[in-house]
């Protein structure tokens, strides 16, 4: 039985099901699901319907009248019993077969799929493409500028997930499959994405040479995980197969000046999510308002541009590999460690970001603040 | 003036006890001895009024809490670009103007957590077996009192210190790990991890509060029966109560461990549930539901245990299926034990996935069981529509609808798109709310004029039933949609798809708050002004009704002689009654029942 076909044929929503579902399910992973989900839907509508039907009818005919006594019935029907446990008990076979088969497709990825790595942190996504590729692009989801990943129309992947704290969960609502992601262990979840519709929105962005249509779709957290769980949310961009190609291979230069990869690693290893870099707070303090700046801490310590430049390297590097040692007062102390997870040259990269954002490029003036590496659209 | 029949159970009314006017609550010759007398008394029917008031308080505050939650959620939160915030309700109520997004978001996150805690723990566990149940058992089974009236009144001290110890955590700040605190977030958020450790341990003493009135409660089933009351003799609210209270002493130490442990984690850093020292959070997951899923059936028995007692009386019929109704609530407390894995579909394995599935299916079938003989009752009946008999059939239409959208969730494929979204949200709150609130508002009404011995207005209790039926559909059906459609939990904010689904809702809270306020008046009313009650107002034939109302502390003059069952409306005129207001069905000549 294959599911993904059966799942394409229902891409016309009915009214019901567009007020359930929006628009249909858009993965192969999703099999027959929506299907599956109308059918218990109709299922249930018939039996309260009979139901509640039953029970208004009695209670209009049978409504208490003054002097008139209820009437004798048989008090209970053994043969009914069996019956309207047996019928149920059926359907629920039904269902549950159906149910079963349709999980073991989404749990079981094709054997040709990509492999992407993802990586759950409070409060960001990150996936590591197999090129090496880590995504820059950012959409704004709700308050909070999102990560944008893009994917092929084509291909099905499969991702390895692993959480660098808590416990968080994948889900794309329009895949219709979740699975949680755990702290210290791996989980997997695969997709295929169906072909982009014909009245999709097309977007032009920096180093794919044509305009193109794309599709996206929402990634959510749905495993509570502290205070920002409504905002780390994500888009999966499906795109043509060729688009995808030009895209996963544009890689972090080797030629690039330190501060730029900084500002690459800004966004990909997830400062950004609470960190900005226009002056405003977000969860942390604001990056362009960090280097050679004076600083008020928690427990009563200071930080000023007296101290020198190495002071200041210090604190930056010490508030990514032990963030609880120095809060800037008023800020919460709520960052994770990153001790393990960034090499010695990225906490460089970093540091010379954040001098960047203070004094611009070496020899010249303050520089831009944005990311320019593609994003946008849509 | 009715004249007082006797149905032959024994001397009923106030004769030989006008010392007792007012039966149990006659209060004492002072204030200080009267509230000594309520703080000490081993009274089944004074622990159980204790109890009622206590939860209601509870579900006073738990709901105060769910107010805050919706009202948040009224408006999304934006940031523009210039930094301005919008759409933070709870911080520009508390005139909190300055806080960031993750703080807003923050204290959305405790009044969330606050709000499931309160509500799981302290009202709706203890609910109905430790308020009605603890009054009306022993009168159902013409008993004097539990079997163990002491260790009654000590549960209720450990659920008050344990209650207390939870406020004490909400006062100092609150929590924000959701009710269900699993790990690794509960064993390192809030670095002054005492609000978490309070709240813990708080949820462990209650524990105890509910095994030792569960062990007593099946004493007093097996053990103090009047004569003549043989098991298939017991009305079916005793057989819900007895199938709740097994559950009680069975999986409640399994609580007791897990919270146990969590706090061991959280003091001695020992590597259990956190896999960064070692431990698996999978693992407290499967402790954590192992017990979660037998306490919702808890919840849920002892509502239809009431749903049971209300329909018969209400439509004046015996009940259909005696044996199926009280046999599906053991295959009900049986089954319970064996499903909690469907929590986990999206954190377990495939093969362990599957047989949760298939085995949650079966616990459908003794609930589906019950709503058709609940609905076969009404055949034939004489129904009338006070305020019991409105919830009774609000519970049918409510308590159907959380039924059956538990089918999605216990198939698979569905489960792993509604999981942790606005459909589970939807589901437990129909069964939850529509399921054991609604059936305790029943019974409420229905034993209140025994109980207190005072009428309530039916008019405004009408009034109440309306706002809290319009208010709970509106609040809560919109939210399957929220979750087909992609709405996650615990989520403080959303994409703008759904901001009108979150209005709607969120003005339905508002009209079920009203509901419930307008019931709260007509109790109040009730107990300072009501009219003194008839001893049995509705005309029902178990035991509690042959009493006074209020009952005499020793509920029974004599022990009472069992000479009819529970429902044998068709022979039997309720006592107490003018024959002339219960007329019987005619018998057909020389037959023989």
């Amino acid at each position: 039985m294959d599911l993904a076909k059966l799942g394409a044929l229902t891409a016309q929503l009915g009214p019901v099901e567009r007020l359930f579902f929006r628009t249909p399910a858009a993965s192969d992973s999703s099999g027959s699901v929506d299907s599956l989900f109308m059918f218990i839907f109709w299922l249930s509508v018939f039996f309260f319907t009979l139901l509640m039907g039953l029970m208004v009818y009695f209670c209009v005919r049978y409504r208490r009248r003054p002097g008139v006594p209820s009437q004798l019935t048989v008090q209970h029907n053994t043969p009914l019993e069996l019956t309207w446990s047996i019928v149920p008990l059926l359907l629920l076979v039904v269902m549950f077969l159906w149910g079963f088969t349709d999980f073991i497709n989404a749990r079981v990825a094709p054997g040709e799929s990509e492999a992407y790595t993802l990586r759950a942190q409070k409060w960001n996504w990150s996936i590591e493409y197999p090129t090496g590729k880590l995504s820059t692009d950012r959409k704004r989801v709700g308050a909070t500028d999102v990560p944008v990943f893009y994917v092929s129309e084509d291909r099905p992947v499969q991702m390895r997930m692993i959480s660098s704290d808590v416990v968080h969960s994948f889900w794309v609502p329009d895949f219709r499959v979740k699975r949680d992601v755990f702290p210290n262990r791996y989980t997997s979840y695969w997709f295929k994405p169906h072909a982009i519709g014909p009245d999709a929105e097309t977007l032009s962005i920096q180093g794919v040479d044509r305009e193109f249509a794309y599709e996206d779709h929402y990634i959510f957290c749905a495993e509570y995980c502290g205070d920002q769980h409504s905002e780390i949310a994500a888009i999966l961009r499906v795109v043509p197969d060729d688009v995808y190609e030009q895209w996963v291979n544009q890689v972090v230069g080797a030629d690039w000046p330190k501060w730029k990869v900084g500002q690459y690693l800004y966004t990909t290893k997830g400062c950004v999510a609470c960190h900005k870099v226009d002056g405003t707070r977000l969860v942390g303090p604001p990056w362009d308002k960090t280097w050679m700046q004076p600083h008020t801490f928690a427990d009563g310590s200071t930080l000023d541009p007296s101290d020198g430049e190495d002071a200041y390297a210090n604190y930056i590097r010490q508030s990514i590999l032990e963030p609880s040692a120095k809060i800037v007062s008023g800020f919460p102390n709520q960052m994770q460690s990153y001790q393990g997870q960034i090499k010695e040259k990225e906490i460089d990269a970093i540091i010379a970001y954040m001098q960047y954002l203070k004094e611009g490029e070496p020899g010249g003036a303050p520089g831009e603040t944005g990311s320019d590496t593609g994003g946008g659209g849509g | 003036m009715t004249t007082i029949q006797s149905s032959g159970a024994g001397d009923l009314t106030q004769a030989g006890h006008e010392h007792e006017e007012w039966g149990y609550l006659t209060p004492k010759s002072s204030m200080i001895a009267t509230v000594i007398d309520w703080a000490t008394t081993i009274d089944h029917k004074k622990i159980g009024v204790m109890y009622l008031f206590a939860v209601f308080t509870m579900f006073f505050l738990g709901g105060m809490a769910a107010l805050a939650v919706r009202f948040e959620l009224i408006e999304p939160v934006r940031v523009a670009v210039d930094g301005t915030i919008t759409g933070q309700q709870l911080p520009r109520l508390f005139g909190l103007d300055e806080m960031s997004v993750a703080e807003g978001d923050q204290l959305y996150n405790r009044f969330m957590t606050l709000h499931g805690a309160i509500m799981v723990f302290m009202f709706i566990v203890p609910g109905i077996p430790a308020s009605l149940g603890n009054f009306f058992l022993p009168l159902m089974i013409g008993a004097k009192d539990v079997a163990f009236p002491r260790l009654n009144l000590f549960s209720w001290y450990i659920y008050l210190f344990g209650s207390i110890l939870g406020i004490v955590a909400i006062i100092m700040g609150g929590i924000d790990t959701g009710w269900t605190f699993y790990t690794p977030y509960s064993t390192t958020t809030d670095a002054q991890y005492w609000r978490v450790f309070f709240m813990v341990l708080g949820v462990f003493i209650m524990g105890f509060a509910g095994i030792f009135t569960g062990l007593n409660f099946i004493v007093t089933v097996h053990k103090l029966r009047a004569p003549g009351m043989g098991w298939f003799d017991m009305p079916l609210f005793v057989w819900a109560i007895y199938a709740t209270a097994l559950i009680q002493v069975l999986a409640t130490p399994v609580i007791g461990i897990t919270t146990l442990l969590l706090l061991f984690e959280r003091l001695f850093n020992v590597g259990i549930f956190d896999p960064a020292i070692g431990g698996d959070p999978v693992l407290f997951q499967h402790f954590f539901w192992f017990y979660s899923h037998p306490v919702v059936y808890i919840m849920i028995l002892p509502a239809m245990g009431i749903i049971s007692e209300c329909i018969t009386i209400f439509s004046r019929k015996p009940i259909f299926g005696y044996r199926a109704i009280a046999f599906s609530s053991l295959a009900i407390a049986g089954i319970a034990f064996l499903v909690w894995g469907h929590h986990l579909f999206t954190s377990e394995g495939a093969l362990i996935a599957s047989i949760f599935s298939a085995l949650t299916f079966l616990v459908a079938i003794p609930t589906a069981v019950k709503v058709f003989n609940w609905v076969a009752t009404l055949y034939k009946g004489s129904i009338s529509f006070e305020t019991p008999m409105l919830y009774t059939l609000a519970f049918l239409f409510t308590f159907t609808i959380g039924g059956l959208t538990g089918l999605p969730l216990a198939t698979l494929a569905t489960d792993l798109h509604l999981h942790d979204t606005y459909f589970v949200v939807a589901h437990f709150h129909y069964v939850m709310f529509g399921g054991m609130v609604i059936a305790f508002l029943a019974g409420l009404h229905m034993w209140w004029p025994k109980m207190f011995g005072k009428e309530y207005n039916e008019f405004w209790a009408r009034v109440g039933f309306v706002l809290v039926f319009v208010g709970f559909n509106m609040t809560f059906f919109i939210q399957f949609l929220l979750g087909t459609q992609g709405m996650p939990r615990r989520y403080a904010s959303y994409v703008d798809e759904f901001t009108i689904y979150h209005q709607i809702s969120t003005v339905g809270s508002w009209i079920l708050a009203l509901g419930f306020f307008v019931h709260l008046f007509v109790f109040i009313s009730s107990l300072a002004r009501g009219r003194r009650a008839h001893p049995n107002p509705w005309g029902g034939l178990t035991l509690e009704w042959e009493t006074a109302s209020p009952p005499i502390t020793h509920n029974f003059h004599h022990e009472p002689l069992i000479t009819h069952g529970p429902y044998d409306f068709d022979t039997v005129v309720p006592p107490q009654c003018d024959p002339a207001d219960y007329p019987l069905p005619e018998r057909p000549q020389g037959n023989d029942h």
